[in-house]
């Protein structure tokens, strides 16, 4: 279980994030919607450390410290127990998709080759690519770089996988074959935090929304309390724009 | 017609020539590492801007890069001694200045040189990899280190193997100024034979060839290496259905 609590994170004079408080807990999918610029991302950058918060309180099962007396350990802790998808893919352009999964699992976690391989291949059968092993990511659809980099995400084991817009790149028949491998992992019983636009999928698959503008949390609940019967306007305002469709199917 | 060209000369000098030609390839390849070895230093330095080393590199590249080669020959040669010469004076030791090898006056200025020149474009190979693939390793828990090493510096070499090819040619062909150290390599093997027959433009002309070949053989290497690096672009038969 993550728990953060009034996360702030400052770009020059810019508040990106304002006191932003909030538990993840184990095997729970977390959807964050909003509109850009909100902050969304920099909050799924914050828990992994890609960007450094300026002050709040973090606790992340055993390791529990204060974001402005972080120790290397700390931040370590939160790398090494997180896993990220991006909106870019980011597979490392030289390497093929087999090795871009084995990459962390022999150079981080030190484990044999051949291990490493039985590793990968287990989670390239997962998301259907088992027959792209050895093809590099410009040989690669959209769709299938992001199943690649979902694979070398699952592969880690991390506690928590925290998707950053995993389909704003992607066209529509790709976005439906990356969804659906991400429906299959929450399925799974993995923990996972989700910034997405896709706000049928997000109201099918989560297990709590929350609704960020301007650094601040507008509305939290199940998505139906936010995305349905919420009573603060302006979240009304953006998700009148969208028709959900009660029985979301891919 | 025989007299003002001895088309033959040209090519039975060549034999003499190659005698000359592992020094010329020793200081090549000796200065080449060097090179290698400040420029990264110096491109590490320039990215960083750290605190103190950045003015002082600076200075270094411009003023390398702002004199010629053969000037820094002679600063060298007859810097190197007459820095020793001073020591030996103020403090009242005793450093014997004839006992430098000659050689080692052109591999350092040689190295040096190229060495501002390759900072630039190890910098620029550095810098043009992807910020994403830096935050994919991060995102997979690697060091800075770990990073630099897997990811930033093979697909950095993947840009920089044509300059690094292009750097290599140049120090072949700077090391044609090391008689000026006097060091006899292959164009001061050149002049001694043209001094000898007075068959000047002969032998230039075969010095020219050897080069010329030494170059042809390097950009070949060059480019085999750039194939087996870019490795993304071959191999596997690339499939256009999407599953």
């Amino acid at each position: 279980m993550i728990q953060i609590k009034n996360l702030t994170k400052k770009f020059k004079k810019l508040l990106v994030l304002d006191g932003i408080d909030l538990t993840i807990e184990d095997n729970s999918v977390i959807g964050i919607i909003g509109p850009s610029g909100s902050g969304k991302s920099t909050l799924l950058r914050c828990i992994n450390y890609l960007e450094i918060p300026d002050s709040g309180h973090i606790t992340f099962d055993t390791n529990d410290f204060d974001i402005q007396k972080a120790t290397r350990e700390n931040i370590r802790y939160m790398t090494t127990h997180t896993g990220m998808v991006f909106q870019s893919f980011n597979l490392f352009k030289y390497k093929t998709a087999l090795e871009n999964i084995t990459e962390g699992l022999i150079v981080v976690q030190k484990k044999e080759k051949s291990e490493a391989e039985k590793i990968a291949k287990h989670y390239l059968e997962k998301v259907g690519l088992i027959d792209r092993a050895n093809h590099y990511p410009n040989q690669l659809s959209g769709g299938q770089q992001q199943r690649v980099a979902i694979a070398r995400a699952l592969a880690l084991n991390p506690d928590v996988i925290l998707f950053d817009e995993p389909t704003s790149a992607l066209d529509p028949e790709m976005i439906q074959e990356v969804l659906k491998v991400i429906k299959e992992v929450a399925k799974a019983g993995k923990t996972m935090v989700i910034v997405s636009h896709e706000m049928n999928f997000i109201y099918d698959i989560c297990d709590k929304v929350i609704f960020l503008e301007d650094g601040k949390i507008l509305a939290s609940g199940t998505p139906r309390e936010v995305m349905i019967e919420s009573e603060n306007e302006r979240v009304q305002q953006f998700v009148s724009k969208v028709n959900l469709i009660d029985q979301y199917n891919i | 017609m025989n007299d003002i060209l001895d088309f033959r000369l040209v090519f039975t000098n060549i034999p003499h020539l190659l005698k000359y030609l592992p020094i010329t390839l020793e200081i090549a390849l000796i200065s080449y590492v060097a090179n290698l070895i400040i420029g990264l230093l110096v491109a590490i330095v320039k990215i960083k801007k750290t605190r103190v080393l950045y003015p002082i590199v600076s200075f270094y590249v411009s003023f390398t890069r702002g004199t010629p080669l053969l000037v820094q020959l002679y600063i060298t040669y007859f810097g190197i001694p007459m820095i020793l010469n001073l020591i030996n004076y103020k403090f009242g030791t005793n450093f014997s200045t004839s006992f430098i090898p000659k050689i080692f006056f052109a591999l350092a200025a040689l190295s040096l040189n190229s060495a501002a020149f390759s900072s630039e474009f190890i910098r620029a190979a550095i810098e043009s990899v992807d910020k994403g693939q830096l935050e994919a390793c991060h995102s997979i828990g690697m060091t800075n280190f770990q990073t630099l090493r897997r990811i930033v510096i093979p697909e950095a070499l993947v840009v920089a193997v044509p300059s690094l090819g292009n750097s290599l040619i140049n120090m072949i062909k700077g090391t044609s100024l090391a008689f000026t150290c006097a060091v006899v390599e292959i164009t001061a093997a050149g002049k001694i034979i043209a001094s000898r027959n007075y068959r000047i433009f002969e032998s230039y002309l075969s010095i020219a060839i050897i080069y010329w070949i030494i170059t042809l053989i390097i950009s070949r290497i060059f480019i085999i290496i750039e194939k087996k690096l870019k490795c993304n672009e071959q191999g596997v038969v690339i499939t256009n259905d999407t599953n």
